[in-house]
């Protein structure tokens, strides 16, 4: 093992300006607004306190693609059961460029495995993940978030999660004319694909929507 | 019999799905089926794949609990429940949604796991109550919640985490790595929801439940999913698959 490669210059990348993401959050908060969620339920790089402040760092998250955006939120492996209504009722999903470069560390889990002997990111071990954040952000101040890959979708989108403390969202264009509900017929095949390719089956209660029978049109 | 061909390749693609004869075919059906032709998508693999996990599931359910009718759950799990006519008992709470049931043939079965069988008469595990409650605020079916509470769940047993402030403040990085190396991966276990609520733990058994159905939902009208089953059921019937009885109990 090599720890160093972890604490290596050489892993801080600069996303290009217009690269586009897309983000899945509840209709009931902004799209732009970092969660308030508390320590003691953490996703998975955030929130984590920081220096002799204890400064609270949060993290808004987003993914390549909408399909991959909804296998990391609604789809994911570890959650079982068919997909409820009350799931994706109150989501929407909105497309996000960045108007101007952002610093990132790309968090791969070949890096991870070869600094720590396993990759807590394939297997959702967010108390380590968390430690490594933390790590990351001490080592490297002008660090505005972790591009990491998604293993939710076995294919090769990326993940990303901005921080709190290195970025006011100004460097992202949220893009509303591209913001809408997941169940509307712009993000309703994006939903029924990511089921199928999740293997997870929609509830009833999704099915009726999505034949378009429904208020979700 | 009208018919129409999926617009896409896909392994259905020269199976032309059948639509109803016209005698049943009823406006609200071509409102569904026409919802679809809008979207091509929706009408290849997808919505089979959809299918197939729909019965994959079902058959997990069928496997997995034990399942008795109302004469086997009297004289068996409760012989010494004396009441004038036990069928119609059991009949009456399950028409209440008092009791989790499916429908087989017509007929319906009670999984054994859902009873409380130190009881002297038919009674619900407590947190099955509110179980039922909630999954029917949510508008899943009966079905729906049996997978849920059979399907084993990853929990992650997080490991004490290591303290990095010291080292982080000093900005020793390289002993706050080795901490986090030290403290090693956190340990994963599969859980089954039944089995937490059948040993009494209702806070894990609450938290599992969240992870599923957090947020409260919005009404859909029984028209709205008695048109989506229909088309349901002319998909089913092209696929060959059966039972669907139970998709909407």
């Amino acid at each position: 093992m090599s720890a160093a490669k972890l604490l290596s210059q050489d892993n801080i990348h600069q996303l290009s300006k217009g690269r586009r993401f897309y983000r899945i959050f509840r209709d009931t908060v902004s799209p732009k607004a970092f969660p308030s969620n508390s320590a003691a339920h953490p996703w998975r790089f955030t929130p984590f306190t920081t220096g002799p402040q204890h400064t609270i760092i949060q993290g808004l998250y987003f993914a390549d693609t909408p399909s991959a955006c909804m296998r990391e939120t609604i789809f994911r492996k570890e959650k079982t059961g068919v997909l409820p209504l009350s799931e994706v009722q109150e989501r929407q999903c909105i497309e996000v460029e960045l108007k101007s470069t952002l610093t990132v560390f790309l968090l791969t889990g070949q890096l991870l495995k070869e600094t720590l002997g396993f990759d807590p990111i394939l297997n959702n071990d967010y108390p380590v993940c968390l430690s490594v954040a933390k790590l990351l952000v001490s080592k490297f101040p002008k660090l505005q978030g972790i591009l990491f890959p998604s293993y939710q979708t076995d294919a090769n989108t990326m993940n990303l999660v901005v921080f709190s403390h290195a970025t006011d969202l100004t460097d992202f264009k949220f893009k509303t004319t591209n913001r809408d509900d997941l169940l509307s017929p712009r993000y309703r095949c994006d939903l029924l694909l990511a089921a199928c390719a999740a293997g997870k089956e929609l509830s009833s209660g999704v099915r009726d929507i999505c034949l378009g029978v429904s208020t979700g049109q | 019999m009208n018919t129409i061909t999926t617009p896409q390749s896909s392994e259905h693609q020269d199976k032309p799905l059948p639509l109803m004869d016209d005698v049943i075919t009823t406006s609200n059906y071509s409102q569904a089926l026409g919802a679809l032709a809008e979207n091509p998508l929706l009408f290849n693999t997808h919505w089979a794949t959809q299918l197939r996990l729909t019965a994959q599931n079902q058959q997990k359910v069928i496997d997995y609990y034990d399942f008795v009718d109302a004469q086997a759950l009297t004289e068996t799990l409760y012989p010494q429940w004396h009441v004038g006519n036990p069928l119609a008992a059991i009949a009456k709470q399950a028409q209440r949604q008092a009791l989790l049931y499916i429908e087989r043939n017509g007929q319906k079965l009670y999984p054994v796991q859902q009873f409380d069988t130190d009881s002297a008469k038919p009674t619900l595990i407590a947190e099955f109550k509110i179980l039922m409650a909630k999954t029917r605020e949510h508008k899943l079916t009966n079905m729906e919640l049996l997978h849920w509470l059979c399907t084993p769940m990853p929990v992650t047993l997080p490991n004490e985490p290591p303290k990095l402030e010291q080292h982080l403040n000093e900005g020793d990085y390289e002993s706050a790595l080795s901490d986090i190396i030290q403290s090693g991966p956190s340990k994963v276990i599969e859980l089954r929801p039944i089995d937490i609520v059948r040993q009494g733990n209702t806070v894990l058994f609450k938290q599992l439940l969240a992870q599923w159905l957090s947020p409260e939902p919005v009404a859909i009208t029984p028209q709205q999913r008695s048109v989506a089953a229909e088309h349901l059921k002319a998909q089913m019937v092209a696929l060959g698959i059966d039972q669907l009885s139970v998709i909407n109990p």
